[in-house]
């Protein structure tokens, strides 16, 4: 009997399934639509199609899930009813929002509004309490207080509390024992205390995801009952089922009703990961990923192999100080509309014709221009190209889309104005490329790119030549890699305490304390979890900044016991880390220490893609037409040989212009470029000439 | 050259890329707080004439100066002495249109094949440039001497390195002077960044064509500027507010006033009747004056229309020298932005007239900062706290005003308390929603707050605030909200009410209360709807005696 890893990532149109026998190499994939309503529905589904393919429920060893639950709850305003808590006069702190800027394109709107908040004031309760910045208690916790607020709380209907005292993070009794008096007032309440959820320096961030947590727990833990429920009726047996985090580790399903937070961009996040493995299977260091879907693009940096990271999130407007892989999104897709603005000029997004009506020539209604209407004008795509035929696009509904959409108004004809659409979405992403290399201090020439989601290698040769980026590398299966990203990591807990001082005077005494109090929680939750330490690897890692500084940089720390000594070579590493990211040091001046993080991470076995076998040099076999691809260097349309993508084998090589179709995706190759298929069946284009 | 819709819309986005690099690099390398953790700065591009493209941050009134301080540079300097390389620095309001003492210009010329295609400017806040007290924005001040050193336009770094006999200069006469090297440097090296990139796009596309699509830029902000005068009926409407005092005299307020005139598509800001020039510091320069008026021009026609100088292009001002509004060598000018926040009030006001759909309740007054100065902090170190204080948005025609808000579309983050007991000596006791301080109205103004601080140690506090006295007023019917104020040792025998401008030394245990006032109302408050009512009674934005007095409910 084989055991199957298997990977079902929820998408907003489809749930997507890897499956991976380690022991053959076989990997197995499935695609089902996604069902918004309940979303465990589409991934029974697609596990039933997996069955139907021969693999039975006990064949399962392992289940990593990517789910959306948390963020949909979240962007749809579909949380639960719930209360706060906080310190007695301090309402205005969630009420400001941090000060929140608006868009560049409200900047100057006296009608702007901030983000609605989660709970409102009607629903937040002043407690008397105190600590003073060291968590030394100034006025003790005024238990009664907590009980009225119990029970105001209670007839309010809500069912989950937060709770986020000032300086909780430097002393969590007060929040605790509040805790304990909410669960005697109403055992049913789920209860989030800030001291756990985020126990760092900053109210505001701290507070809001807080009240995130609250917000989203209650409805994450019915969807994974729900889940194990289904799991187990369809008699999925094995006790290692993991959801992907927002930090790109794993965690046991049982955890993820406590962390919710974690899951907020549990798909992206994955889809990182994949192109973290990628990167050192490829023997790669450096890529910059490019997942563009239909309504929008993620971007993310990889460089010397690890994904950034980023300390503040926002999802619709509600910040989030939890760590998470810094992906950033424009609203750019194959979906995204065409219109002219009131400058007169032509812009493309953000809006988006999403997954219904969809673009024009999906033939469901939609009339605007999409980005997808003019990559079919353009021949990028074909009738046929979508989902293996199985869809056909319609040339018609395009082009009458974009001439009354946007050539017409502006007096351009067809081409111009399909080609029009394509400079200027490209633009916007180069854009957002380079700005996203610049932010890390880093140069485009030492990257490839990483094309990836259903329309990423449509426009990655493009945007790699005009950015600079010298190669695009484009994966076997584009459409699938958040699902297998699930089964591309290890189980990660990160554990954060906030610890702020100069490094240089900071009692190395009180950072072991530290250390030790979090390297105690992750061997608590390791051991609820029910997993084996025998892997164990735990890093001790420190947030530092100049001081006065407005964001911080990790560093790793030692192993083991921090000593006086150890200080030194920790400033020298932030100051190096420093220049690096920011181009600027300041080794005279002094650190300042923000927080001590704990990583636990326990290794789980991972997919590897099987090799390709080796092609025949001449890519005639796998040439399956002819067509017409506009080259925006002649300004003009150009034969392009058309390929089958599963026809390759590894070695083979064409020259561009070409078109690389599949399934789940279409690679176009620009004239000028060549395509190298490598040995795990990555397509690699670069600008070089062919000479053989 | 006329360029198609397309191209102009790509090179655009290209521009955009460069002053976001270069704001981003402006606030990742500056040294000082103020620029780091406050943004209080900005970065962008001028064309060869000197008009403003685009600027990058959070501070759009900055661009207008941009010009003024281009203007100047090339007054100084022929073009035949300005190379590749150079970049030229000024702080002096009265030569190159900064705001304050505070504020540094840099001016970097860009240049493509030899020819100064555009300019690299830059705005930002320095910590401290001599002057009467830390900070360099004392209430004593009488003429601008006393607002710190005053820098005419030179050139500080060329292709070969910084001017070290300016440096000098400059490190002789500031209380933290590497903060304020390193600061420059940071303003610099954004300019130059700037340069680097728009060359690289000069390059790309061909100067022509960049050129072409920044003018374009510019006359499209015209043209539609011009087309919503158009709409607006013609005629004329007054606005004026007052000021509590012009910091020297504190008997009588001092009063702002403009005059909007509109005929077809042309618009003309008078500024005539506003008061004449202060003794104190409250004036506003001109060039300042011009560019707030002119985010209230953009946010009572079109918000979504870019800031550049195609929006002076299209509106007349007539600024009487002499007067708060148009302050003439050598009146002090540091407490500049509670002038300004009154300017962009009573514009925003008369042009609501011309286009109610755009009105607003103006938004609470009071704005300002506190300073509050330590001989040692947590660090110890001399140390100072600085800190905005905000007030409230008023309301519009569909919702309520948004709270904790700097108006003017001013817009840097603010300091976390734990952050601020960490680094200093104080405790924040209170930083709560004040009940019944929003206008009402049938939508209400933004809730005001309330910030209140006891002071750890002996210091040095000073109260840079405004309006104590004089209020905004709610408009269609709306309400006033109440009076901002600044209470010492509140609820004890020691109260006692400080001026909104006052410097003065307290002992350890004082107790400072910021009460600043939400925004005005919008409408009838009894037109609003019972749940709304029932909302802010339940959400503590209204006492019940409110509900009753204001929206007759009970």
């Amino acid at each position: 009997m084989a055991e199957w890893m298997v990977g079902v990532d929820t998408g907003g149109t489809f749930t997507d399934l890897v499956a991976f026998a380690p022991g053959s190499g076989e990997l197995r994939t499935i695609k089902v639509p996604s069902e918004p309503s309940d979303p465990s529905t589409a991934v029974i589904n697609a596990l039933n199609e997996l069955f139907r393919t021969g693999i039975a429920p006990s064949e399962i060893g392992s289940l990593v899930h990517g789910t959306t639950v948390a963020t949909n709850a979240v962007l749809e305003s579909a949380g639960v009813r719930a209360g706060l808590l906080i310190t007695r006069g301090f309402r205005a702190v969630y009420e400001a929002r941090g000060w929140v800027r608006p868009d560049p394109t409200e900047l100057l709107d006296t009608f702007f509004r901030k983000p609605p908040p989660l709970v409102p004031q009607s629903r937040t309760e002043e407690i008397p309490e105190r600590l003073d910045y060291q968590g030394t208690v100034l006025e003790p916790l005024d238990e009664e207080a907590v009980r009225a607020a119990a029970r105001r709380l209670k007839a309010k209907d809500v069912e989950a509390v937060a709770v986020c005292y000032l300086f909780s993070f430097r002393n969590p009794a007060h929040e605790e024992r509040t805790a304990e008096i909410l669960a005697e007032e109403e055992p049913a309440w789920r209860i989030s205390l800030s001291s756990r959820v985020l126990p760092v320096i900053r109210e505001y961030p701290r507070l809001s995801t807080t009240v995130i947590d609250a917000y989203v727990g209650p409805t994450m833990e019915r969807y994974l009952v729900n889940l194990e429920r289904r799991l187990c009726k369809a008699s999925v047996a094995t006790p290692q089922i993991f959801l992907m985090q927002s930090n790109g580790g794993l965690m046991r399903i049982g955890m993820g009703a406590r962390f919710p937070n974690q899951t907020l961009i549990s798909g992206p996040a994955a889809g990182v990961v994949a192109a973290t493995a990628l990167a050192a299977a490829s023997g790669r260091r450096n890529f910059v990923t490019l997942d563009i879907g239909g309504t929008s693009t993620d971007i993310s940096v990889i460089a010397n192999g690890r994904a950034h990271e980023t300390a503040s999130g926002r999802i619709a407007g509600q910040d989030i100080g939890t760590p998470m892989l810094a992906v950033h999104t424009l609203g750019a897709g194959g979906g995204t509309v065409a219109w002219i603005g009131r400058d007169g000029l032509m812009k493309v997004g953000p809006q988006s014709a999403g997954a219904i009506p969809g673009p024009a020539c999906y033939g469901r209604g939609g009339t605007a221009p999409t980005v997808t209407d003019a990559n079919l004008v353009l021949g990028a795509l074909g009738t046929g190209s979508v989902l293996g035929g199985r869809m056909t696009l319609d040339r018609t509904l395009a082009e009458r889309a974009i001439m009354e959409g946007v050539a017409r108004p502006l007096g351009l004809d067809l081409v111009t104005a399909a080609a029009g659409i394509l400079k200027i979405v490209n633009t916007n992403m180069a854009v957002d490329l380079r700005l996203a290399f610049q932010s890390r201090g880093e140069d485009p020439r030492r990257f490839a790119l990483l094309a990836f989601g259903g329309a990423g290698p449509l426009h990655a040769a493009y945007l790699a030549r005009d950015v600079g980026i010298p190669e695009v590398c484009v994966p076997p299966h584009p459409g699938l890699m958040s699902a297998m990203g699930l089964l591309q990591t290890d189980v990660r807990h990160l554990y954060l305490r906030s610890a702020v001082g100069l490094l240089s005077s900071y009692p190395v005494d009180e950072v072991n304390r530290i250390f030790s109090e979090l390297r105690q929680r992750a061997l608590d939750d390791i051991a609820e979890e029910g997993l084996d330490t025998a892997g164990l690897r735990l890093a001790q890692q420190l947030d530092l900044r100049y001081l006065h500084q407005g964001y911080h940089l990790t560093v790793d720390g030692p192993d083991g016991e921090v000593q006086e000594q150890h200080k030194s070579s920790i400033k020298t590493a932030f100051d190096t880390l420093h220049r690096r990211t920011y181009g600027a040091s300041a080794p005279g001046e002094e650190a300042e220490l923000v927080t001590l993080r704990l990583l636990a991470e326990i290794p789980v076995p991972h997919l590897r893609l099987p090799k390709l076998s080796s092609g025949r040099r001449r890519s005639t076999d796998a040439l399956i037409g002819r067509r017409q691809l506009y080259d925006f260097a002649r300004g003009t349309y150009v034969e392009a040989g058309v390929y089958d993508r599963s026809r390759f084998g590894s070695g083979d090589r064409i020259a561009g212009p070409a078109i690389v179709e599949q399934y789940d995706s279409t690679t176009v190759v620009l004239t000028g470029q060549t395509l190298a298929v490598d040995e795990v069946g990555n397509l690699i284009i670069s600008e070089q000439h062919d000479d053989a | 050259m006329t360029l198609d819709p397309i191209t102009t819309e790509v090179v655009i986005s290209r521009i955009r890329e460069t002053t976001a690099a270069m704001a981003h690099a402006l606030f990742h390398s500056g040294y000082s707080p103020i620029l780091r953790e406050s943004q209080d700065g900005t970065a962008g591009l001028c064309d060869a004439q000197g008009r403003v493209i685009m600027v990058g941050g959070g501070l759009q009134y900055h661009s207008v100066l941009y010009s003024h301080a281009v203007e100047s540079v090339c007054a100084r300097y022929p073009r035949d002495e300005i190379h590749e390389g150079d970049s030229f620095i000024s702080n002096d309001p009265y030569k190159v249109g900064n705001s304050h003492v505070p504020d540094f210009v840099v001016i970097t010329p860009i240049f493509h094949d030899g020819e100064i295609v555009a300019f690299g400017a830059s705005v930002a806040h320095k910590a401290d440039v001599g002057g009467l007290v830390p900070g360099s924005s004392g209430a004593a001040a009488r003429e601008i001497f006393h607002d710190g050193v005053l820098i005419p336009p030179v050139r500080y770094w060329t292709r070969d390195g910084v001017n070290r006999e300016i440096e000098a200069i400059l490190h002789n006469n500031s209380r933290v002077p590497e903060v304020v090297i390193g600061d420059l440097r940071g303003q610099i090296g954004s300019t130059r960044l700037g340069a680097e990139r728009l060359s690289a796009l000069c390059t790309e596309y061909g100067p022509d064509i960049v050129c072409a699509a920044m003018a374009g830029l510019i006359a499209r902000t015209t043209a539609r500027v011009r087309t919503e005068f158009a709409r607006w009926p013609d005629g004329e409407h007054e606005s004026e507010a007052l000021l509590d005092h012009d910091g020297a005299d504190r008997s009588r307020p001092v009063r702002i006033k403009v005059t909007a005139r509109k005929s077809g598509d042309r618009l003309t800001l008078d500024f005539s009747g506003t008061d004449v020039q202060a003794k104190g510091p409250v004036n506003a320069p001109a060039p300042t004056t011009r560019a707030v008026s002119l985010l209230a021009v953009i946010a009572a026609s079109d918000p979504t229309i870019p800031m550049n100088s195609g929006v002076l292009d299209a509106v007349e001002f007539v600024l009487p020298p002499s007067t708060l509004v148009n302050p003439q060598f050598p009146a002090t000018v540091n407490h500049y932005f509670p002038t300004s926040h009154i300017v962009y009030t009573c514009v925003l006001a008369a042009l609501g007239k011309f286009n109610p759909a755009r009105a607003v309740a103006p938004a609470g007054f009071g704005t300002g900062a506190i300073a509050i100065g330590y001989t040692k902090g947590r660090a110890g170190k001399p140390t100072v706290q600085y800190e905005l204080m905000t007030t409230s948005l008023g309301g519009t025609s569909t919702h309520d005003g948004t709270a904790l808000v700097l108006p003017m579309n001013h817009f840097t983050p603010g300091t976390p308390v734990e952050i601020i007991e960490t680094e200093y000596p104080v405790m924040v006791q209170r930083f709560d929603i004040w009940r019944d301080s929003a206008g009402a109205g049938r939508q209400r103004g933004g809730i005001g707050h309330v910030r209140e601080y006891r002071l750890l140690v002996d210091c040095v506090l000073t109260a840079r605030t405004s309006n104590h006295r004089q209020g905004a007023h709610g408009l269609d019917g709306g309400k006033d909200p109440p009076l901002s104020r600044t209470i010492i040792n509140p609820g004890t025998p020691q109260e006692e009410e400080m001026d909104c401008m006052e410097t003065r030394i307290v002992p350890a245990g004082t107790v400072i209360r910021l009460e600043q006032t939400g925004g005005a109302g919008y409408g009838d408050p009894r037109e609003r709807p019972v749940r709304l009512v029932q909302a802010d009674l339940d959400n503590g934005y209204i006492s019940p005696e409110a509900a009753v007095a204001h929206y007759q409910q009970s």
